[in-house]
């Protein structure tokens, strides 16, 4: 017995000779908000259909709120909301339908809560989802996965076909979630949005974990792309000599250089150019992850 | 309507129960209204007895024909186990795969149910819809007897429509097994598609050769012949064998099901 939200020990899985997810070693505790980082094919929806029983595992094993996933399942989800990132809904139902539907084979969904999730995202309940756009059927997926208010939310691609204005509604409500001590897994390949939300990320990629990181310790670790703007012409080997500084480039009375780790050496040596503007561009989760799979990050600061 | 599994399914079919139902009842209807009309040409009658042994055998009591019974047993009551099991192999077939190919199979079956009970309550729905449409079709015939006053025990008409129906849930339940079972509809669809025009070719083989005389015992449709008899009532042992297989092979789709990535 465990006590994590989500645990996979070994957990592999192969379509034939094809691998979907290999060796994946990966504890979410309960409450935080975790991101499932990776490209498409990397493995996310394969480990998220493995937690819920979707499909069997070649071999390893994982649990779901201290519930085996395999043995005992379906129990293991009883506390699980799921939205499935590619989904088909049953168009000649209504919304309310739906969630009439669902609910009754969950048997545990407030009718007061489920309307004021509804109400929050916007969702159209009164018309056949047939003839809803992709946007809208969206959020029903996500609707149904938080109107039961599940321990556990599994949320894969949530935000896809998403305006603004209910991607805000949804990062609000997934804080929300997570301040209550529930906890959110959360698969993307929008990096943005991981982000946005996330405690931490693991990032999968062709099957196989790459890192587990807090965030805020990999936005530290990853490179920052720095311009100077000066006074004199800056002096390239002022800067070439610092650790973690590449990428220098002279253009006019520019200096563009990339950063990895603090900025303080960069502004020390930039002082004997009479610095007029710095801009250092934060790094993405983009950038960094580009640069976790092995490419390169160009581009300057502007 | 829409509180278990059952009564989803059961939705989802009740535009092809309507359609299906009132079409055969018409079909039905249509025969005997039209039943004294035919009666009235005795040349048939001639011509029918002068066909050769091998027709005749398809036939069964010739005299019987010109009964409303008998016509009836010919026309609707011997084609009814293949056209509503075609029905049924057509639904049955994407009761689970299909969910799977619309892709609403994962937000199912990420529900806290058992995959065994949203296999049963899909089969239980199917045999429930396939029963509604044998009970159209019988208020059918017997208000269209009623109507032109014909001269038919109803009790007849009840137990020929009945006895279609244990073969239909057998069939329902191999196209079932097949979409539990393997990656397609499709595939489930030939799979007990394939049995059912096989069975019936050789039972229509059987009759005419002497060779398959011995084969009679695991021609499916054999047993359905000696359930529609004119004068017997419905019956049951053949009944419960046909259930019996049901159950097995739901059984077997259950087991299929259970063990399959979705």
């Amino acid at each position: 017995m465990n006590d994590s939200a989500i645990l996979c020990r070994g957990l592999t899985k192969f379509y034939g000779a094809t691998r979907g997810i290999e060796d994946l070693d990966l504890e979410v505790e309960r409450g935080e908000i975790f991101g499932f980082l990776g490209p498409n094919g990397a493995g996310k929806t394969t480990t998220i259909r493995l937690l819920l029983d979707l499909i069997r595992p070649t071999r390893g094993a994982a649990s779901i709120l201290g519930r085996d996933c395999r043995t005992e399942s379906p129990n293991a989800r009883r506390r699980v909301g799921y939205q499935p990132g590619e989904f088909n809904l049953y168009e000649s139902l209504t919304g309310a339908q739906l969630m009439t539907y669902l609910a009754s084979l969950r048997g545990d969904v407030d009718t007061a809560t489920m309307q004021a999730h509804a109400d929050r995202l916007g969702a159209i309940l009164d018309r056949p989802i047939g003839t809803l756009s992709h946007g809208n059927k969206q959020k029903l997926a996500l609707l149904q996965a938080f109107a039961p208010q599940p321990e556990l939310l599994i949320l894969d691609e949530p935000t896809s076909g998403l305006d603004p204005l209910v991607r805000q509604v949804f990062h609000e409500m997934v804080r929300e979630v997570c301040a209550d001590g529930r906890t959110v897994f959360l698969s993307s390949h929008d990096l943005s949005e991981v982000e946005k939300t996330c405690d931490r990320i693991a990032t999968v990629k062709a099957g196989r974990l790459v890192a587990i990181e807090n965030v805020a310790e990999l936005r530290a670790r990853s490179l920052r792309l720095v311009r100077l703007d000066c006074a004199r012409v800056p002096s390239v080997d002022a800067f070439a000599a610092l650790d973690g500084v590449d990428r220098i480039e002279v253009d006019g009375h520019s200096l563009h250089c990339r950063v990895r780790g603090p900025l303080g050496p960069v502004l020390n040596a930039a002082a004997s150019c009479e610095v007029i503007d710095v801009i250092s561009r934060k790094p993405s989760l983009e950038e960094f992850f580009l640069t976790l799979y092995g490419r390169e990050v160009n581009g300057h600061a502007e | 309507m829409l509180s278990s599994i059952y009564l989803k399914t059961l939705r989802d079919l009740r535009g092809l129960i309507l359609a299906w139902g009132l079409g055969l009842a018409a079909a039905g209807a249509l025969n005997v209204i039209f039943f004294p009309a035919f009666q009235q040409l005795p040349e048939l009658l001639t011509f029918l007895k002068k066909l050769p042994p091998v027709f005749k055998s398809f036939l069964g009591d010739i005299d019987a024909v010109f009964t409303l019974a008998g016509f009836l047993k010919i026309k609707l009551f011997d084609v009814l186990p293949l056209l509503l099991p075609v029905m049924g192999i057509s639904q049955a077939s994407r009761a689970l795969s299909g969910e799977v190919e619309d892709k609403t199979g994962d937000m199912l079956l990420a529900l806290p149910i058992a995959r065994h009970r949203v296999v049963l309550e899909k089969y239980l729905a199917l045999a429930t819809a396939v029963t509604a449409i044998a009970a159209i079709i019988v208020c059918g015939l017997i208000i269209a007897s009623a109507a032109v006053g014909a001269d038919v025990d109803t009790r007849f008409l009840v137990n020929a429509t009945l006895n279609g129906l244990p073969p239909t849930w057998l069939f329902m339940a191999l196209a079932l097994f097949g979409s539990c079972a393997l990656r397609t509809s499709r595939h489930a669809a030939v799979l007990a598609a394939g049995v059912l025009i096989g069975s019936y070719v050789f039972e229509t083989v059987r009759l005419i050769s002497p060779m398959l005389a011995g084969w009679r015992p695991v021609s499916i449709f054999a047993h359905h012949r000696a359930g529609v008899t004119l004068d017997s009532d419905l019956s049951l042992t053949t009944a419960a064998a046909f259930i019996g297989l049901s159950i097995m092979l739901v059984g077997l789709a259950v087991r299929a099901f259970d063990r399959r990535d979705l």
